[in-house]
């Protein structure tokens, strides 16, 4: 028997599915990231039964599969190249410039006109003796959400939701990385992070920052379809997204020039750098040049804590309401595969 | 944003000497407008003939500048956007 400490996935960092939904090849599927549970890939099925009509019986007497989808989760404690991959295969418009070592990867807003995001292949299997027949490759795969969160000087949570076409095709004869040989990741924790937040979008707020945690949601839809078979053709961004929120919780109360910010009766343009820094060159840092920020300020213990809540906005510096750069070791992203 | 003359069929551009060399550009592409494809120029290389798509989406980029003789190919966006 496998066991889920045996489960591994693997993905292609820099590859993405030239056409949605016709599965990468397997050579480009190698990069096995570690992840905190094994959530195995769900197959959900629409059946189509004559229970809704009469057929005689008290109950259904066939069923005929009208569409499959699937659904899975990741969860992983964040590192710069995880996070880099999820946010140019969420949003898909991606500049990379460097060299061998270090690279700058600028992630932006869709354009207005893109409907469709990234989508990619994945395998996962239960890596044990005898278990060839739990290894499944995976495609269509579209991230629906993204969250990343930071409470304190511990390691980040970074958990993707994820959507696939619905199908399922046997891998019998991949080989796992073996333990020991995971993707090489720089992780990220709480004391990396610094924020500033205010007009000048100099002011420095890291010192008083309890916790951040930015969702981002890609709204995703499947429009009605009338494609051959039974598998997904297509996902689309939800109309208006993808959306971001930002939320921080911070040592301070009504005193505090943020709440200022909030409580004028024209609430103060902001400007909100939240940077993930290990080195000068492997870091994440979002900017949403203009923003509005709301602030509500609860008791926690002994100090008093605001929750913000940073408000998306569009604006023209960031093409957005927010742009990403992130520096890391990868030339670029989402080259086709095959 | 930078209006491409889509009758164009090819703009040479070159890359804006300094910085880092520019290894991925996404654009827009007109044989498949839903979604963003991607254009991942040769780090070896300076200069380049592509489409039009791809030479807006290259300049607006900042690593990239359209050479002199094709440079009647790009204009300016009404509006100044």
């Amino acid at each position: 028997m496998g066991t889920p400490a045996s489960y591994k996935w693997l993905i292609g960092t820099i590859k993405a599915e030239g056409s949605f939904g016709v599965a990468m090849a397997t050579a480009d599927l190698t990069d096995w990231y570690k992840i905190k549970e094994a959530d195995f890939s769900a197959l959900d099925t629409i059946f189509e039964s004559d229970e809704d009509e009469i057929n005689g019986f008290v109950g259904a007497t066939d069923y005929t599969v009208q569409e499959r989808r699937g659904t899975m989760a990741r969860k992983a404690k964040a590192s710069v190249e995880l996070i880099t991959w999820a946010l140019g295969m969420m949003l898909g418009n991606v500049s990379s410039s460097g060299a061998t070592p270090n690279y700058t990867q600028t992630i932006k807003w869709r354009n207005v006109c893109a409907v469709n995001p990234p989508s990619f292949s994945f395998i996962e299997g239960e890596d044990c003796v005898g278990q060839t027949a739990t290894n499944w490759l995976y495609k269509g795969v579209v991230i629906n959400t993204l969250t990343l969160e930071f409470n304190g000087k511990g390691p980040g949570a970074l958990t993707l939701g994820l959507m696939h076409d619905g199908s399922e095709t046997a891998q019998p004869s991949v080989i796992f990385p073996v333990a020991g040989a995971a993707y090489i990741v720089n992780k990220l924790f709480g004391y990396h992070l610094t924020v500033k937040l205010g007009p000048l979008g100099t002011e420095d707020i890291t010192p008083i920052l309890r916790s951040w945690k930015m969702t981002l949601n890609s709204g995703i839809v499947e429009p009605p379809s009338m494609a051959a078979g039974v598998l997904v053709p297509e996902y689309q961004y939800g109309p208006k997204n993808p959306k971001i929120d930002i939320e921080i919780t911070v040592k301070a109360n009504k005193a505090h020039p943020i709440y200022g910010y909030y409580q004028a009766s024209t609430p103060t343009e902001v400007k909100c750098i939240s940077a993930l820094t290990l080195t000068a060159n492997r870091s994440i840092t979002l900017t949403q040049t203009k923003t509005i920020v709301t602030a509500t300020a609860k008791p926690v213990g002994n100090e008093v804590q605001l929750d913000l809540k940073v408000m998306e906005k569009h604006n023209a510096t960031d093409g957005g309401p927010g742009a990403f750069v992130c520096k890391t070791g990868l030339a670029n992203l989402l080259t086709p595969s095959p | 944003m930078t209006e491409v003359d889509k009758t164009s069929a090819k703009v040479k551009i070159e890359r804006i000497p300094g910085g880092d060399p520019v290894t991925q550009v996404a654009y827009i592409n007109a044989d498949r407008p839903s979604s963003y494809s991607q254009w991942y120029p040769d780090p070896a290389k300076e200069a380049f003939e592509v489409s039009a798509e791809i030479a807006a989406a290259a300049v607006d980029s900042g690593g990239f500048r359209v050479t002199e003789d094709s440079r009647v190919k790009l204009k300016p966006k009404k509006g100044g956007e």
